[in-house]
């Protein structure tokens, strides 16, 4: 595994994606719901970075706003440490070039009326490859091959296959364009244990094998602690913790990590889940203020009227809170 | 009165399965027969009880029947191509369905029990619920459609029955608003609860739940299964619990069922998940659960139900196969409450 000294291939700062709301053809937007509200995130090459929160708490937006799928309304990206130039016109192709992504409904996202072949093919045709039929074949069957499916799968169509199958025919698709980031949503929800285990176990050989870095958006807390090494928390368009794996999964720091971590079951374990109470707030209550508070049970005066700041520990942990557990 | 001992709902040697085509209907033509027509099983001899107050918990990856089986105990499989072929399913000592029974159009021994005695909750409740309903008029439909209930229960006392309901499922703070809206209008979590609400109105013993979680978040995930359990407790609600979360399944369930291929394949008490579960494929799917240690998943795939052999049918998947096993496995009692369908297993 190489060392965390590596530059980052894509980093974020105060990265913002805002949705326009009440805009028609004639209307303009009478306000924006910022579904991602000043994010910083690093990614790594050859590791993966977990992205976990509750339903609605930006972290899909977050993974196409990379792939520039939602345009971004503001912030910083760098890739390799310079910056790129988020104004330009065909920006999101640019992006595309570094930046790929799978999505959780394998079902849909492929087109039922191609075949496998021309599924893989196409992606290198809009990046412009330029080669003989013989060679971009060669390419796709490689592709194919490293996913652990053969060239019998040429010519069939999407319906033939199997979900975990198709969930590698996606993966398949992205290999050959050689991202340097792959964003992955919830591409393991939609599948059985043991098939979404198969699943992972390509993924993270994928990683080492070719360098890639991954950003892994799920809700699921538990695939996350054997898989990345990195993860962020997400709540309401915030991160609010971030760190190494281990060290946020066995010592939390956000109240709202030690919840995600209470209400996941766990196999062996003695004590049941314990819920989060209550339900994620709606955007007009959003401020600068800490926007867990109102589902918080370590919440003090304090986090009703005093802004939030990043605190960093020594573990690399980052995390936005007044009062931390220890 | 069924004494403690009775269970609720029994069912033995359960097949179901579907046509391979549609059965023609005697009608204007008096000539069209019913043809013979070739059926597929799904569900191969499957048995088990269900006592009253007890949590049983369904396991298995997709493709394996679960969801099948349930709605066969709901009298619900998909027509025309569905088939009871053969077993039997007993409530309450009373038999529901046998085959002399025979097909289902004429008669249906559910008509009772359907809602009043046995409820269901689905996985998805936003394609469950009527988009173009409020939920009011919802819960309300749920009296029309009971002869039993609807003509005993005035509308005050339904309109208070309604309400109780929502109260009960942690809905009392926002219950005049939930009435009002529509579902694409409330959050997953709440949906769920209107669902588990609906199901809950006419008093019903049996709650199925197949797999009422896997669309929500851990949180609210956690808040529905303490739902459920205080319901179990409180109400001596019995509850058929169908996921593929074994994780899940460990802190609620009494006992658990292991369903592979159409085949119930191992049966034990939750405590035995941990360390005492036998069969292959049991041990298979723990092993593929994520967590600490990394996951090992198990190699190959679910056959499909054209695929299906005499033999046992995790065979080309099993590291502890041999030639025995081409020969469908007998019932084991390893211990009075583990049941497991094995060869390798002694």
């Amino acid at each position: 595994m190489p060392s965390t000294d590596f530059d980052p291939v894509l980093s974020l700062r105060n990265w913002r994606v805002c949705y326009p709301l009440g805009k028609g053809l004639w209307k303009k937007a009478r306000s924006f719901l910022p579904a991602v509200d000043g994010v910083d995130l690093d990614l790594y090459p050859g590791r993966i970075h977990a992205l976990v929160g509750e339903s609605g708490c930006g972290k899909s937006t977050l993974g196409s706003s990379l792939v520039g799928l939602t345009p971004w309304s503001g912030g910083d990206l760098f890739i390799q440490g310079k910056a790129f130039d988020l104004t330009s016109k065909n920006a999101p192709d640019l992006l595309r070039q570094t930046v790929q992504m799978i999505f959780q409904d394998s079902w849909s996202s492929l087109n039922p009326r191609q075949t496998v072949f021309e599924l893989l093919a196409e992606p290198l045709a809009v990046h412009g490859f330029k080669g003989q039929n013989g060679a971009l074949k060669e390419l796709v069957v490689q592709a194919l091959e490293s996913v652990g499916l053969d060239s019998s799968a040429l010519n069939r169509f999407p319906h033939a296959f199997s979900g975990g199958q198709r969930q590698r025919i996606c993966i398949a698709r992205v290999l050959n364009l050689k991202p340097r980031v792959l964003v992955c949503d919830e591409i393991v929800s939609a599948l059985d244990i043991s098939v979404g285990a198969q699943i992972l176990e390509l993924l993270r050989s994928l990683t080492s094998q070719h360098q890639m870095s991954i950003l892994f958006i799920t809700h699921d807390l538990a695939t996350v602690e054997n898989l990345a090494s990195e993860i962020s928390v997400a709540y309401m368009g915030k991160i609010v913790e971030s760190g190494p794996v281990e060290k946020v999964m066995s010592k939390p720091c956000h109240p709202y990590t030690q919840a995600l971590l209470n209400a996941m079951p766990r196999m062996g374990s003695q004590i049941r889940p314990i819920p989060l109470s209550g339900e994620i707030p709606t955007w007009e209550e959003c401020d600068d203020l800490c926007r867990f508070r109102k589902r918080c049970p370590q919440v003090q005066n304090n986090c009703h009227q005093v802004a939030l700041a990043c605190t960093s520990l020594e573990s690399k942990q980052n995390f936005y809170c007044h009062f931390p557990l220890s | 009165m069924p004494g403690p001992n009775f269970p609720l709902l029994e069912i033995k040697d359960l097949s179901l399965g579907f046509a391979l085509t549609a059965q023609t209907r005697p009608g204007f033509f008096k000539f069209t027969q019913q043809k013979t027509t070739p059926t597929l099983s799904i569900i191969e001899g499957v048995s088990f009880s269900i006592h009253a107050g007890e949590w049983y918990g369904l396991v298995g990856e997709s493709g394996c029947g679960k969801s099948i089986t349930a709605l066969g105990l709901m009298g619900l499989m998909p027509m025309p191509y569905g088939r009871y072929i053969s077993g039997s399913i007993n409530y309450q000592g009373q038999t529901v369905w046998n085959p002399e029974l025979g097909g289902l159009r004429q008669h249906d021994p559910w008509q009772q029990l359907r809602g009043q005695e046995i409820a269901m909750i689905f996985q998805e409740p936003m394609s469950a619920l009527n988009p173009l309903y409020t939920l009011k008029k919802q819960l309300e439909e749920c009296f029309t459609y009971n002869r039993l209930s609807s003509g005993v229960l005035s509308a005050p006392e339904k309109k208070d029955r309604i309400e109780e309901v929502l109260v009960r499922v942690g809905l009392g703070s926002v219950l005049k608003r939930v009435l009002k809206s529509y579902p694409h209008e409330l959050s997953g979590g709440m949906q769920q609860r209107v669902m588990i609400a609906l199901a809950l109105l006419l008093k019903p013993k049996l709650l199925i739940a197949d797999e009422p979680t896997t669309a929500l978040d851990v949180t609210i995930q956690a808040q529905i299964m303490e739902l459920l359990k205080s319901l179990q407790e409180q109400e001596k609600l019995s509850l058929l619990f169908i996921t593929h979360n074994l994780a899940l399944m460990s802190h609620y369930a009494d006992k658990v069922g292991v369903m592979y291929a159409g085949r119930l394949v191992e049966e034990f008490p939750v405590a035995f998940l941990a360390g005492r579960a036998r069969h292959p494929y049991t041990c298979g799917l723990l092993k593929a659960m994520p967590g600490k240690g990394g996951s090992q998943p198990i190699p190959g795939r679910v056959p499909s139900p054209q695929t299906y052999t005499q033999g046992c049918r995790f065979l080309p998947r099993c590291t502890q196969g041999s030639e025995t096993c081409h020969v469908h496995p007998s019932e084991k009692q390893l211990t009075p409450t583990h049941r497991i369908f094995c060869h390798a297993i002694h």
